[in-house]
């Protein structure tokens, strides 16, 4: 074949440059160290480590999100462990009031040392996590969810539980409201905790309920029903704040009376034998369902009562016994709390390893799609150096071939 | 005898001049482009008859020819036009290719730490820690808008840059077709005083090599006629018709100003040519490039920035801030780009808008008003649909007329070109300063009073909706309505009420200047303002951006009975109580219409009943739902109030991160890194593409100029192998002179 002599040389200059260009690509990729250097080198592989660079990102972002979920339940749980530590004492002590040889003064010790626990149990209601919020007051985290008032405590805060995205299915709740570890003390089925007087004379049986179009007006408060000497007119007095909220009224047998959202009624015993209300007969009407600081307050209450006469013995004994009650159920709470605690910390752990190996795996991945196989990329390097040395010297050798250069 | 052998030997001294000169001419252009090779053809002369013996004359030249193959010409010009598009194109793309190169830059670690700092705000929405959370995720949502904002910024200098090229391209293509037209008209007069049938050679050459050139520019074909070439390019514009030039120039697209096409000029009035009538070169490259590469790209980044923009926004508006306010728009985004063609007759104005982003494709549309009908066209993929009256919903946008003081309607041929993503990119920013302004909370509370007797518990409940939908009919009930993504918020300011009118059957009250449109089955009729709507049951009703369904219940409704939507948030306060005679729940709003879903199954209620408990069954009204689980015992209550101190409620913020995994684009079939996924992986394919069909255009170029060289180009060696045969015909020559000249002394010699 004929080849004109700008052949010779644009082929000779295209494919040095060509060579030129491949020397400086595998070079590129050596010093940088990846194998895609712009999507166009491997399109697949680029869009693929876009959306597994996401899933790492991600899976990155769980881990953290697990270490925050990590340090608030942590904290919850030394909180509670505080807390049930509180309750075990409290419990002691209930057991300890109960001895009959104890005098009143001697009830009062235990009394304060009660309060004393009380106070304890109060702090760590209010405990905080590591950055100021409140542990225990649900979504309204930067209010204290329990303040003192006279007969307990009222929650401040809402019902919410904040929940963290701890894997990409897995939700764990953070905190969970007060109400479902301090409070929820269920003292009775119904709405009302009515308890006769256990040294009442006659055997009418009280009964309560909310009412309906009032119950804003709850208070939450202890009431006592107490009868006059004759039996026929009854008192309501709010044990907590000590005011008489049903001035003297006559007995009507199953009449209610309504007062602070609470309907109320004695109804006579139904026979036989009939029996009406003795005379200075009372009692006792309790929120079906209390917290701690109430239940823990009402014992107190009842340690500092003169307990000289039978009937006052008999009365502590069933506050006693009653309280002793109440705090098993609460302790019940706490474990429960406790025990979601901890399968979520270890549900955390879980998910730890398990993040740990999906992170090697997504580098893994990440690296097999993108970077340079050091060792395959140097031999083609140094085999590409030696082709365009070879295409540069064997340019020069036949540049030089000229007829010209024997013509004389 | 003796003055023949001198004419002899003269003509052949005379050939073989002229073979060294055309040799020499040979090397002194053998680097010369489009130069062709040149040789002599030799003829011997006509010889003498000297009775009945033919003596011979010598030699002479009949023709300088050059070896040109037009065959083979013309296959380089065509590997020229296809080499050059993909060129250009390959040099284009690799701008946004190496733009989108880097995995540890470009948009990707935006996106990703966008959303990272959203998970943390999640951790901790208050207090210290949350107030770094929040700005945290300020920040890099505004790193987020500076990554797609310069994207954007760099694909519009792109299209600018290709403007500019379109322009320099036409100039050079005019400027070579006026040389073209030149060179024919000299060649004509050239070959007309010459009786050599070669013709003048160099001249020749020369226009070979501006076709050449002008193929680089765009597809060319060569119809010669006489000495003189007829010029066509494309799909047969003609450029020069022998000493004629069409001109071309640079003009704004009818719909776009900033969009560069190329037009003609013919009588004083410029006539467009499409794009796609450019099939090769550099312009067709460019061309190429911008329909099928940069649009898409532009409007691939816009959609992704619509994408997050509507999503958040959307959900940012069913949240409250710190501040216990509702969320506002967290992004600020532009809408879809509507342009009537410049020769539109009507001064009407189509205004779209984007109901459903997930929908939403790369495509731009162009609407037509052609006899009566508007005909809605993808211009991707051709796909169109024609309805007689707008609006009309389609991909995710509602195209609609837009109101007065445009014109009512369009004439007919008017043409409106809409692109909905275009805008995305360069307009997405922050619209938030303050960090207490990210709705993070959950705009409701629910809760139970420690009296309730029963298990019964309440979800923590979500708000799923801008809009509430209330009825007092006894009878038909209103279903869940639903906003779209083009709902503003300021049309329900005041709430609307459709009454109910009866035997007429119809519903009116719809807000002043809203088109209505009625879908049912699979039939949209539009009502145009002031709307009276015929009541069909369980047909979907929808009115700037909402949606609904009215349907009967136990009877129809009656006639003066109202409809009403209103805004959802705040949330009303609502005390629900158990009642176990009925195993129900009451207590809702008195126009409440509740719906209750069980698995698969809605049901809802006319306002006012008594709702069937069933435990865990979702129970949704006014735009928000939760559930009540458990027993709860008779008279029990449960509590939904708005949210008003849940200062660490994290619910939408946990919503809000979680948008991430969720596949939002592309009619839900990715997320938003998968669809900056897709856009890369289109660029990136294409580019490798566009590497490879370069790279085999070169080949294919550089074997056919080979080949054509090979019959055409110089050869040295050849010209010195030439040189000497000359020379020694020469020298030959002049030793016949010399032999004759003895000869002839001979013969004087002779007399002496």
């Amino acid at each position: 074949m004929r080849i004109s002599t700008s052949t010779i040389y644009q082929s000779a200059g295209t494919r040095i440059s060509d060579l030129q260009a491949s020397v400086n690509k595998i070079s590129q990729q050596v010093s940088s160290g990846r194998r895609v250097l712009t999507p166009a080198d491997d399109p697949i592989a680029s869009a693929r480590a876009l959306v597994i660079s996401q899933s790492d990102s991600l899976n990155t972002q769980f881990a953290t999100n697990r270490q925050a979920a990590k340090n608030n339940l942590s904290a919850s749980e030394s909180v509670l462990g505080n807390v049930t530590e509180a309750l075990h004492n409290i419990k002691t002590l209930i057991v300890k009031a109960g001895n009959g040889t104890y005098t009143d003064t001697e009830r009062g010790f235990i009394a304060q040392e009660l309060q004393g626990n009380l106070d304890q149990l109060f702090g760590h209601a209010n405990a905080t996590d590591g950055t100021g919020n409140y542990l225990f007051s649900g979504f309204n985290s930067t209010t204290a969810p329990y303040t003192k008032k006279a007969g307990g405590a009222t929650y401040n805060g809402d019902l919410g539980q904040r929940f963290i995205q701890a894997d990409s299915s897995r939700q764990i709740p953070l905190s969970g409201p007060g109400t479902e570890i301090f409070e929820n003390i269920r003292t009775a089925p119904g709405q009302f905790n009515v308890q006769p007087n256990p040294s009442n004379a006659g055997l009418a049986v009280a009964a309560a309920t909310i009412n309906v179009p009032t119950s804003a007006n709850l208070t939450g408060n202890n009431y006592e029903v107490a009868f006059d000497n004759l039996g026929t007119s009854f008192t309501v007095t709010n044990k907590t704040t000590g005011t008489v909220v049903v001035p003297l009224t006559p007995y009507v047998s199953g009449a209610p009376i309504t007062f602070d959202g609470i309907d109320l009624s004695v109804t006579n015993a139904v026979g036989p034998p009939v029996s009406a209300p003795g005379p200075g007969d009372k009692y006792t009407v309790q929120p079906g369902n209390q917290n701690i600081f109430e239940t823990v307050t009402d014992i107190i209450n009842a340690l500092n009562l003169p307990a000289g006469n039978a009937s006052a013995k008999k009365e502590l004994t069933a506050a006693l016994n009653q309280g002793n009650n109440n705090v098993d159920k609460s302790l019940n709470n706490v474990l429960t709390a406790r025990a979601k605690l901890g399968t979520s910390l270890k549900e955390i752990e879980d998910l730890d390893s398990e993040g740990d190996a999906k992170s090697v795996a997504f580098k893994q991945d990440l690296s097999a799609l993108l970077d340079l196989d050091y060792a395959k990329a140097l031999t083609e390097l140094s085999q590409q150096q030696v082709t365009l040395q070879a295409a540069q010297q064997s340019f020069v050798k036949t540049s030089e071939l000229s007829l010209f250069s024997y013509i004389r | 005898m003796g003055s023949n052998i001198f004419g002899v030997g003269k003509s052949a001294l005379a050939a073989a001049q002229l073979g060294i000169a055309t040799a020499g001419h040979n090397i002194a252009n053998a680097s010369t482009p489009g130069y062709n090779r040149q040789s002599i053809i030799q003829t011997a002369n006509e010889p003498q008859n000297l009775g009945g013996s033919f003596i011979g004359q010598g030699v002479s030249v009949t023709q300088i020819q050059r070896q040109y193959n037009s065959f083979l010409g013309n296959q380089v010009n065509a590997s020229q036009s296809a080499k050059n598009q993909a060129d250009v194109y390959y040099n284009q793309i690799s701008q946004i290719n190496n733009l989108v190169a880097d995995p540890t830059a470009g948009v990707t670690p935006a996106l990703q730490d966008f959303f990272k700092a959203f998970q943390n705000l999640a951790a901790s929405p208050n207090g210290t820690a949350g107030a770094a959370a929040r700005q945290a995720a300020l920040s890099s949502a505004q790193a987020l808008t500076g990554r797609l904002n310069g994207l954007q910024t760099r694909l519009d200098q792109i299209s600018a840059d290709v403007n500019g090229q379109i322009g320099t391209v036409v100039g050079s293509i005019n400027s070579y077709a006026s040389q073209l037209a030149n060179l024919n008209d000299v060649i004509e007069k050239a070959q007309g005083i010459s009786s050599n049938s070669s013709g003048p050679n160099d001249l020749l050459d020369q226009r070979d090599q501006l076709v050449t050139e002008l193929s680089k520019l765009t597809k060319v074909s060569v119809v010669p006629q006489g000495a003189k070439y007829n010029i066509f390019i494309g799909n047969g514009q003609p450029l020069v018709l022998g000493s004629d030039v069409t001109k071309l120039q640079v003009s704004q697209s009818l719909t776009d100003p900033a969009r560069t096409q190329v037009s003609y000029v013919t009588n004083g009035t410029s006539v467009l040519l499409p794009e796609s009538s450019f099939g090769g070169g550099k312009l067709g490259g460019l061309f190429d490039f911008r329909a099928s590469t940069l649009d898409v790209a532009q409007n691939g980044v816009g959609r992704i920035a619509i994408g997050i923009a509507t999503q958040f926004n959307d959900q940012q508006k069913l949240g409250l801030d710190l501040n216990g306010q509702v969320g506002g728009n967290f992004f600020n985004i532009a809408g879809p780009i509507s342009t009537p063609s410049a020769l539109n007759t009507s001064t009407a104005a189509i205004s779209a808008s984007i109901t459903d982003t997930t929908a939403l494709t790369t495509s731009d549309y162009r609407l037509q008003f052609i006899g009566g009908n508007y005909k809605l066209t993808r211009l991707s993929d051709g796909v169109s649909q024609t309805t007689a009256s707008l609006p009309l919903k389609f991909d995710g946008i509602n195209f609609q007329l837009a109101p007065p003081p445009a014109a009512a309607v369009p004439a007919a041929g008017d043409e409106f070109l809409i692109r909905p993503t275009a805008a995305g990119g360069s307009s997405i920013s922050v619209a938030i300063q303050d960090p207490a302004k990210l709705a993070a909370a959950a705009p409701l509370n629910t809760s139970f009073p420690t009296t309730n007797t029963g298990t019964g518990k309440i979800s923590s409940g979500v708000a799923n909706s801008q809009v509430a939908s209330a009825s007092n009919s006894a009878t038909a009930t209103i279903g869940p309505a639903t906003a779209d993504n083009s709902f503003i918020g300021s049309t329900l300011a005041a709430p609307v009420t459709l009454t109910f009118a009866s035997p007429a059957n119809t519903l009116t009250g719809f807000p002043a200047g809203a088109t209505v449109s009625v879908k049912v089955g699979a039939v949209t009729t539009n009502y145009p303002p002031p709307a009276t709507v015929p009541y069909t049951s369980g047909a979907t009703i929808s009115f700037s951006g909402i949606s609904f369904a009215v349907t009967d219940g136990a009877a129809p409704p009656s006639n003066g009975e109202t409809f009403t939507l209103s805004a959802a948030l705040p949330v009303a306060a609502t005390r629900l109580t158990y009642n176990s005679a009925g195993n129900t729940l009451t207590g809702f709003p008195a126009t409440a219409n509740v719906t209750v879903t069980n698995g698969n199954t809605s049901t809802t209620y006319p306002a006012g009943t008594a709702i069937p408990y069933t435990a865990g069954s979702t129970i949704s009204y006014n735009g928000i739902s939760f559930s009540v689980s458990g027993s709860p015992a008779n008279g029990d209550v449960f509590n939904v109030a708005p949210n008003t101190n849940g200062s660490g409620d994290n619910r939408n913020a946990v919503i809000l991160s979680s948008l991430q995994t969720q596949n939002t684009i592309g009619g839900k079939t990715t997320t938003f890194q998968g669809g900056y996924a897709q856009f890369v992986s289109l660029v990136g394919n294409k580019a490798h593409e566009l590497e490879i069909t370069s790279a085999s255009e070169t080949k294919l170029l550089a074997q056919n100029v080979a080949a054509q060289q090979s019959e055409s180009g110089v050869n040295l060696d050849e010209e010195a192998a030439d040189l000497l045969r000359y020379q020694q015909a020469y020298q030959a020559a002049g030793k016949l002179m010399q032999i004759a000249s003895t000869l002839f002394d001979s013969l004087l010699a002779l007399g002496r």
